[in-house]
């Protein structure tokens, strides 16, 4: 009896536990879906503490946003005259179009903090090390990509609010030496925000940035697994390596036994045993269900609670005061806003050393740093690894600086760029015509 | 090891899933003009409107006027405004025909909308988003409320929008505030000192399209009532000095109803594109039109 109640309590919930080892592979090789992930995995790869799983967060919010985007894109039009029209009828009368756009907005906002946050987790683990490079160089493409794509999506609504961030923006892409002036004419196709900025911001968002992103994500996951898993999965490769267990003459590890020794392969694979692996059927599969449902209830509650804003249509002749870039780019035009100095009647622009000198420099660092890095390979793939201290230190700081600056822009820039706390009510605005 | 905490958060994912799938639907269920039109089919019910209540097909409904580049969904909770759903005039006020004023057979609906006349946001379904009572839309509804807070009556406020077509007419029947602002506007020689349309001064500022003056624009520390172009206008005609400090604006000595009445007529002053057709007569002035 109790076994035929467990029997149907199974049965109810579906749930399914590969009986042997090899149905467990064979899951992986036979069903498409799973077909990517390794047969094993190592436990650490698999751990919620060590990666915290960003990247996949990161992956699944792309996923939201590539589904709601295409239905997005049945309804909207990129038109000056229509943009903003086409946002309302999304809004009002499109059914479940206010989830759309609300799931879409929110997901783009937390797709730049989950990127954002998956890199300073590898920086902070050390995991750009040891074969793992090229794939930081990557990564560092698709956080640029993720914020060209939020930003080329900005514009789009063709309201007060998107006009004038992205006026912000390319203003402080104007101050490049040489090029910024060519930069920003080729990105707006002109001189100033219309017709020609909107469709090539368009392009760029719904076309040629989210290929990118989905090329440089394929490259990114490809050589995740390439490299054994997520980083640290070296230690246990050099230890087992170190026990080095002799060939075994039963079997044949080179083409029929023709050549000596043993291939990469199975020293690729000597890292996981069965200590400290287990099978991606169920568990991996398991947990990126589990983590892409966290993700998408995360995005949908928010959707519910707070809904997209939509200001005024767009107007060149109406600046509101203050105008604000995106909030990832806050801390920017915060820079600005604190390199600009001014001297009686004399005004020396910030936009070069705070728009582009100092991201640049911390780009470049940025790019540059796993070959600078010479802690011991120990270090790659641990928490705060000693030997890392100071780096990992100088590292915090800076992004806590870079975070300090975007939420005072967000939250304390009133009007003329003064500074207001929250409870502090801003001045009425005079005429200023 | 890791198989039961796993099952756990999935479960609790999938449940909590489902009922954010549920609230989604249930807030789009509840959207206001279905509620209203569940109302209108029981409304037709309660009071014997039998046939009505049959024909009447659910479902978001819209004036779509190309020439205008307008839509007014206003008619999707207004459900009765042309009197075709039903012919009874028990029926609550919501559900009841706009009145048959003299001017409206020359304004047909299926021409004109709803929200040319006024005011709203005819693209929303929300009530306080169609009713313009919200942030980010200029055009609220010309609401009796609205009018009173400006110390007006509403076919007096509404006269403002009439006139965004009928500037060049003197006088237009039913127009007859707006008529006092406009001769006000000559008599007092607004012109010695503000361009108009291309005619008049240069010592103030240019008026051919102060109905487009955005409220951001002014100051207003020093004015009563709510923070609107109209109330900024009123107030500044009143006693300019004071309310821009160390204008060349003399005070004018109007009362408060030539004040408004000159008030309705400079925020009727916009910039339009509305086709030849729509635009009334030269001569048709004093017919009803």
């Amino acid at each position: 009896m109790r076994e035929k109640l467990k029997h149907l309590w199974r049965q109810a919930l579906w749930t399914w536990d590969p009986s042997t080892p090899r149905e467990a592979s064979d899951a992986i090789v036979r069903n498409f879906w799973l077909h990517w992930f390794p047969a094993k995995i190592h436990e650490r790869s698999l751990s919620w503490g060590y990666s915290l799983w960003l990247g996949t967060i990161s992956a699944v919010l792309f996923l939201i946003l590539t589904v709601t985007g295409l239905l997005l894109m049945f309804f909207y039009v990129p038109s000056p005259e229509r943009a903003y029209w086409t946002i309302k009828d999304i809004t009002y009368t499109v059914s479940f179009g206010w989830l759309l756009r609300n799931q879409h907005r929110w997901a783009a906002h937390l797709m730049v903090l989950a990127v954002f946050l998956h890199m300073v987790r590898v920086f902070l683990t050390g995991s750009y090390r040891q074969g793992r490079e090229v794939n930081w160089l990557v990564g560092l493409a698709l956080l640029l990509a993720t914020l060209l794509l939020s930003f080329t999506g900005y514009l789009l609504p063709w309201d007060q609010l998107a006009f004038w961030a992205v006026t912000v923006g390319t203003n402080i892409a104007r101050e490049a030496p040489v090029v910024g002036p060519t930069i920003r004419y080729l990105f707006l196709g002109g001189t100033e925000i219309g017709q020609p900025a909107l469709i090539r911001f368009y392009v760029l968002h719904v076309g040629i940035l989210p290929s990118a992103v989905l090329l440089l994500v394929a490259y990114h996951m490809w050589r995740v697994r390439r490299d054994g898993g997520l980083a640290g999965v070296e230690e246990a490769r050099a230890e087992a390596v170190k026990q080095a267990v002799a060939p075994s003459p039963a079997k044949s590890y080179s083409l029929f036994g023709v050549t000596a020794g043993t291939s990469v392969e199975v020293e690729r694979s000597a890292e996981l045993d069965e200590q400290n692996s287990t099978f991606s059927a169920p568990h991996l599969a398991r947990r990126i269900m589990a983590v892409s449902l966290v993700t998408v209830c995360v995005t949908l509650l928010l959707s519910l609670l707070s809904d997209a804003p939509l200001e005024e249509a767009a107007n060149p002749s109406v600046t509101p005061n203050p105008a604000k870039a995106p909030w990832y780019f806050l801390w920017l035009q915060e820079l600005v806003a604190i390199t600009t100095i001014r001297i009686g009647e004399w005004t020396l622009s910030g936009g070069f050393i705070g728009g582009i000198a100092i991201p640049g420099i911390l780009l470049a660092l940025a790019a540059a740093w796993p070959f600078l890095d010479s802690s011991p390979p120990s270090a790659c793939g641990k928490w705060w690894a000693a030997e890392r201290r100071t780096q990992n230190r100088v590292f915090v700081l800076l992004m806590m600086l870079i975070a300090a600056l975007v939420v005072v822009g967000l939250f304390i820039r009133g009007p003329y760029w003064g500074l207001y706390l929250p409870w502090q009510p801003w001045p009425p605005l005079p005429k200023t015509i | 090891m890791f198989a039961n905490r796993d099952f756990g958060l999935l479960v609790v994912a999938s449940l909590a899933f489902f009922c954010l799938v549920a609230a989604a639907a249930g807030r789009e269920l509840a959207s206001d003009w279905r509620t209203v039109q569940a109302d209108f089919v029981r409304a037709l019910r309660s009071h014997g409107d039998f046939p009505a209540a049959k024909r009447f097909q659910k479902g978001i409904k819209q004036i779509w006027i190309p020439a205008l580049n307008r839509v007014d969904r206003c008619i999707s909770c207004h459900l009765n405004y042309d009197g075709a759903q039903s012919a009874r005039r028990d029926l609550p006020a919501l559900f009841l025909p706009h009145p048959k004023l003299p001017f409206m057979e020359s304004h047909p609906f299926p021409r004109f909308g709803c929200t040319l006349c006024h005011g709203g946001q005819g693209y929303a379904l929300a009530e306080a988003d169609a009713h313009g009572d919200v942030e980010h839309w200029q055009e609220p509804l010309l609401s009796t409320g609205r009018a009173k807070e400006h110390g007006l009556r509403r076919f007096e406020l509404m006269q403002y929008r009439c006139n965004v077509c009928h500037a060049r007419e003197e006088a237009t029947q039913g127009m007859e505030l707006v008529a006092l602002g406009k001769r006000l506007i000559e008599e007092r020689g607004c012109r010695g000192c503000h361009a108009i349309g291309g005619e008049g001064g240069n010592v103030g500022p240019d008026l051919t399209y102060e109905g487009d003056q955005n409220p951001e624009h002014w100051d207003f520390s020093r004015v009563d009532g709510p923070a609107t172009n109209l109330s900024w206008q009123i107030a500044h005609l009143l006693d300019p000095p004071a309310i821009v400090p160390g204008s060349a604006m003399p005070k004018l000595g109007l009362t408060g109803e030539e004040a408004r009445a000159i008030a309705l007529v400079l925020l009727s002053w916009k910039r339009t594109a509305y086709p030849a057709e729509y635009l009334p007569r030269q001569g048709a002035a004093n017919r009803e039109n």
